[in-house]
């Protein structure tokens, strides 16, 4: 049963004035409880717009969200709950700590909900367990942190309010290969963990094809392909054309296929890739 | 000859607690950069790099150590239009850098801050807006456009002013992947062009390559300085800093553990493409 739906969703910045852009045009996306989807689509093709509908922050011109079949914004009550069942995690969401330590900036959004003093301090901490932030951490000012702490802190600000649905738009731009990797691996854990559902906006096809169960792509403000990871890199001349691309390691076996050799098309990982040589070097020897 | 000459330098930034000293952000840094050269630095978060991108052309001024910018120091205040004519920097987030609300107007604003004659400002607009590929768009509004686009609008603005050496730091970090082929289209063709000297700090391993050069960057010190083969030639100690091999390096990396005889030096797809191929073949 899908958990979270759009139905011919469709948003215009500035109606009604001569600077209206349409960022969405009738989208309609699926996504079933536990999935891990990616949404990819070249700047300015509607993902952040998109996101931000999922948990009512903006209001569609027309269509609806549903969440377990609810439109969120049938009544005060339904978008109150999407608000916290829906998490969302803004770009640089660093630049968004303001609390005097990261205790405390963690522990807003739960304090938000009405839980008690108790409640509050077991998510604080589980969240920060999640994120791999130490103890000792909590009491120290955000400030301090180095940027990928800084972020990490700000993902579990996110978590401690415990989301049936997490999105992160653009959780590792601007981080270098070590920082992408922790965050990578703490967001592939949590789902792996609690089995929650987790989409990800994301413009390195690298982490999409390790990660991801579903991918949506998003051009020109409309949902241009839905499908499994395989699915959607074998389109790999359309996806240019859109201004996307294929894993680099995808690349190579697009251009050994070329040069006429009989090698899957389906490789988007190192390891796959190296699994996958291996056997063509291999059967070239009892070839010949 | 040298363009860039950074000598022993060391340099902390201040706190805002009274008191409080910070471990120094680059220590004892010492490079020699050529013109004409087309550079890349890598290093993690932290490691000190965008300090050398403000070091450079006296946005930051050393502690200790000096930093000649074409025979002239960085600490001498009378210099300083002439080194920052001679050294630009473009910054990572476009937005922080447009400040006119016309594409030429934005370009236009550098040279008219140098005292430059309309006509030749004029001229310079043109063509530093051909070059990036932004002429076609010389009267749109910036905060319409793309990310890549914007920034190479960015890009435009510095070339504008003629500086024999252009300093990037990270500015493909922000951009979509059509976004970074075009800004590196962009970089690529001032350097073989027009011959101008270019530094560029970035986070992707496969942009480095490009370089003729890497600088790697660790606990504000320099770490490695060599060609793109020379450094990616030692993949562990890539690792050990918290950087990444390209991923062609990864595959040629476990295929020669096999005991496939890979060449050493594969950086490029069409490079172990060719390669595979010709074992393959020989078989």
């Amino acid at each position: 049963m899908s958990h979270l739906e759009t139905k011919n969703l469709t948003f215009t910045y500035g109606e009604g004035t001569p600077f209206k852009i349409t960022a969405l045009d009738n989208v309609n996306i699926d996504i079933s409880k536990g999935e891990f989807v990616a949404i990819i689509g070249h700047t300015g093709s509607g993902k952040s717009t998109l996101v931000q509908h999922l948990n009512g922050l903006l209001k569609s011109s027309s269509g609806e969200v549903l969440l377990d079949g609810k439109n969120i914004h049938a009544n005060k009550q339904t978008l109150f709950d999407a608000r916290f069942r829906v998490g969302l995690c803004f770009q640089y969401p660093e630049y968004q700590l303001f609390e005097e330590t990261v205790y405390k900036d963690i522990a807003f959004g739960p304090a938000n909900m009405g839980l008690s003093k108790g409640e509050i301090d077991e998510r604080v901490r589980n969240a920060a367990k999640y994120v791999g932030i130490p103890d000792e951490m909590l009491s120290k000012s955000p400030f301090d942190l180095s940027g990928g702490e800084k972020r990490r802190v700000a993902i579990a600000g996110v978590i401690s309010m415990e989301p049936e649905i997490l999105i992160l738009d653009e959780p590792t731009s601007g981080l270098d290969p070590m920082g992408r990797e922790q965050i990578l691996e703490l967001i592939k854990n949590y789902r792996e963990q609690t089995g929650k559902t987790v989409i990800i906006v994301s413009h390195s096809m690298d982490d999409v094809a390790r990660f991801a169960t579903k991918v949506i792509v998003m051009n020109n403000s409309k949902v241009e392909m839905t499908g499994t990871v395989d699915e959607v890199f074998e389109k790999a001349s359309r996806l240019r054309e859109i201004g996307l691309s294929v894993p680099q390691i995808t690349e190579i076996f697009i251009k050994l296929r070329e040069k006429g050799y009989n090698v899957s098309e389906k490789i988007y990982t190192v390891e796959q890739g190296y699994l996958e040589l291996k056997k063509l070097f291999e059967g070239s020897v009892t070839n010949d | 000859m040298s363009i860039i000459e950074f000598q022993n330098v060391t340099f902390r930034y201040e706190s805002d607690d009274e008191g409080v000293v910070l471990a120094p952000a680059v220590k004892d840094f010492s490079l020699t950069i050529n013109e004409g050269e087309f550079i890349a630095i890598l290093g993690h978060n932290g490691s000190g790099k965008s300090t050398i991108a403000k070091l450079s052309n006296g946005l930051l001024i050393p502690e200790i150590g000096d930093v000649i910018v074409n025979g002239m120091n960085t600490k001498n205040e009378d210099d300083d239009i002439n080194i920052k004519q001679t050294v630009g920097v473009v910054f990572q987030n476009p937005d922080n850098q447009i400040v006119a609300t016309i594409v030429e107007e934005d370009v236009a604003f550098g040279p008219e801050n140098l005292g430059i004659e309309p006509t030749e400002i004029r001229r310079r607009v043109d063509e530093s807006l051909k070059i990036v590929g932004m002429y076609n768009y010389r009267n749109h509004e910036p905060h319409k456009l793309s990310g890549g686009q914007k920034q190479r609008v960015a890009i435009a603005g510095i070339i504008a002013m003629e500086p024999r050496c252009i300093i990037l730091d990270e500015p493909t970090a922000m951009l979509d992947p059509e976004g970074r082929r075009d800004v590196m289209k962009a970089i690529k063709r001032l350097n073989r062009e027009l011959g101008i000297t270019v530094v560029f700090i970035t986070h992707y391993m496969e942009e480095a390559v490009e370089a003729d050069r890497i600088v790697v960057m660790d606990d504000s010190r320099l770490l490695m300085d060599g060609t793109p083969k020379q450094v990616f030639a030692n993949p562990q100690k890539i690792r050990s800093i918290g950087l990444d091999v390209p991923q062609t390096c990864q595959l040629a990396e476990l295929l020669k553990n096999d005991g496939i005889n890979l060449k050493n030096d594969l950086l490029s797809i069409d490079e172990l493409v060719e390669n595979i191929d010709d074992i393959l073949k020989g078989q």
